[in-house]
């Protein structure tokens, strides 16, 4: 077996393409999750029993549903219910609702570890409820939260990959596409995993930093 | 006769089938000091959390100065607040609690210019001065810029107490204050309430240390299942009590040191 990548310079443009529908989709789903579970750790803390029971029965649910069962409702149900969504966008929808349960849950620990001396000693001085969540809340989740956000902002990266089985052009959808006409899968597929290495890698520097610097934080200082 | 600058009345609180305080009644005049003392479970801390609306009682009424804490004047003085008027009335409330409770990402001077910032609208620069100059009565000048884990906790709960003087309330109340200190920092922190107590601050204070309660006491009230069984002079309460359980409880705690 001999490794030839002559054709890789005429498909690379295709790949990068690819790489940048892929970036596309991670950031637009960690830049929707981030919020979507914030808004998912504050209902699993609300003070209404049944509503906190329900979101813990939802969060069940989609955490527990394959994501690409997600990404076909999205893409081929939600049609049926009238709302036709074109790939990318459906992928989007499907990986941020999954995604936001999961972020939901490490932002919910990351509020518990808060002792509740905080919020008290913040209501009993007077400041507003906003205020007092931006301020004194939740930057004191950041250092027991960050490092699983980041590590599951990894794998938000790799099940992108997941999004070519709706048709989204995203990096190994185009390799595929480039190896089916080629004839030359592997040379095209070590290239594109390479890819995904380098973003990957990009994305453990930032958590290797986020780590070191939370234990700083949790250190006191 | 001229109402009395703290009263509440027979507040209850009750948390599911627990009755956590059953009728208690209390006043303070201007510039008193009182020293709630009692056992554990009694119901000190919900007094206090129910006086500045932390806790909201069940029934009964809070005035400190006139105002009713917890309702609005005039045709609004029926209906609850909502929270955020609450929380502007409760910025007229000091409150020290057991663990100190500051903010452990904020520097000290941070932890300080917080709330009057947020509350009351001072520019940094008055912030910071109010709270240098308060930093310096309580001892701790040159520790603006520390982290509250970078010192002691006698330093901690009196960067506390400063924090709560920033709002210049006009009734300060300390949860037992010193009961989470090493007996060598224990003296600290009562001296600094002591110079508050001179300089006419209204306090409310649990306590479990019988010499501050002895001394700098102007009554001391005998808390116990969710009421106040006895109150008078220090004097009085502490060396000669009336009530059994009063009796029962001081023993215990003199047994105990
Ligand atoms: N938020 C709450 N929910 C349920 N029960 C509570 C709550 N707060 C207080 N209690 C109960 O009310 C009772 C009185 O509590 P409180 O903290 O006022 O007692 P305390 O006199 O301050 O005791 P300690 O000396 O231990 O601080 C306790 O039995 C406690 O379990
Ligand atoms: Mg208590």
């Amino acid at each position: 077996m001999t490794l030839d990548f002559s054709t890789i310079p005429e498909v690379w443009p295709a790949l990068m393409k690819g790489a940048g529908v892929t970036i596309q989709l991670t950031l637009a789903v960690l830049i929707l999750a981030t919020p979507g579970g914030l808004l998912v750790a504050f209902l699993r803390l609300a003070p209404q029993p049944w509503l906190r029971a329900l979101v813990l029965a939802l969060s069940w649910v989609f955490r527990g549903i394959p994501p690409l069962l997600l990404l076909f409702f999205a893409f081929f149900g939600l049609p049926i219910m009238g709302l036709t969504l074109q790939p990318l966008p459906a992928a989007i929808l499907a990986m941020t609702t999954y995604m936001s349960f999961y972020f939901g849950e490490i932002f919910a620990s990351g509020l518990r570890s808060v002792p509740p001396g905080q919020a008290q000693a913040a209501a009993a001085l007077g400041i507003p409820a906003h205020r007092t969540l931006m301020r004194i809340i939740l930057p004191q989740t950041i250092p027991a939260a960050l490092p699983p956000y980041i590590s599951h902002a990894t794998e938000i990266l790799k099940g992108t990959a997941l999004a070519a089985a709706v048709a989204v052009p995203e990096l190994s959808n185009a390799a595929k596409k480039i190896f089916v006409v080629t004839y030359r899968p592997l040379e095209v597929l070590i290239v594109a995993a390479a890819i995904y290495a380098l973003l990957d890698g990009v994305l453990l520097l930032l958590q290797m930093f986020g780590e070191r610097w939370s234990n700083r934080r949790r250190a006191g200082r | 006769m001229p109402s009395p600058f703290v009263s509440a009345s027979n507040l209850r609180k009750t948390y599911g089938d627990f009755t956590a305080l059953d009728g208690v009644s209390l006043t303070m005049d201007r510039g008193e000091v009182v020293a709630v003392i009692g056992a554990s479970g009694s119901g000190k801390s919900t007094l206090l959390r129910c006086i500045n609306y932390l806790d909201p009682p069940d029934s009964g009424e809070v005035r400190v100065d006139g105002v009713r804490i917890g309702f609005g004047e005039g045709a609004r003085r029926d209906r609850v607040l909502p929270e955020r008027d609450i929380r502007r009335q409760r910025a007229e409330i000091g409150m020290v609690f057991q663990h100190f409770n500051l903010f452990p990402h904020f520097t000290v001077l941070q932890n300080l210019i917080e709330a009057p910032m947020a509350v009351r609208g001072l520019s940094r620069a008055e912030a910071t001065e109010r709270a240098r100059d308060l930093l310096n009565r309580v001892g701790l000048s040159g520790r603006e810029g520390a982290f509250p884990a970078e010192l002691s906790g006698g330093q901690q709960q009196r960067v506390a107490i400063a924090r709560a003087l920033c709002m210049k309330p006009r009734l300060m109340l300390f949860d037992e204050p010193t009961s989470a200190l090493d007996p060598e920092l224990v003296g600290e922190v009562i001296a600094v309430m002591r110079s508050l107590a001179e300089e006419g601050m209204t306090m409310l204070v649990v306590t479990h240390e019988m010499d501050f309660a002895a001394q700098t006491a102007s009554r001391v009230a005998f808390f116990d299942a969710g009421k106040i069984v006895e109150t008078g002079a220090p004097a009085q309460v502490l060396r000669n009590p009336q009530h059994p359980r009063t009796q029962a409880f001081l023993q215990r705690i003199l047994r105990s040191h």
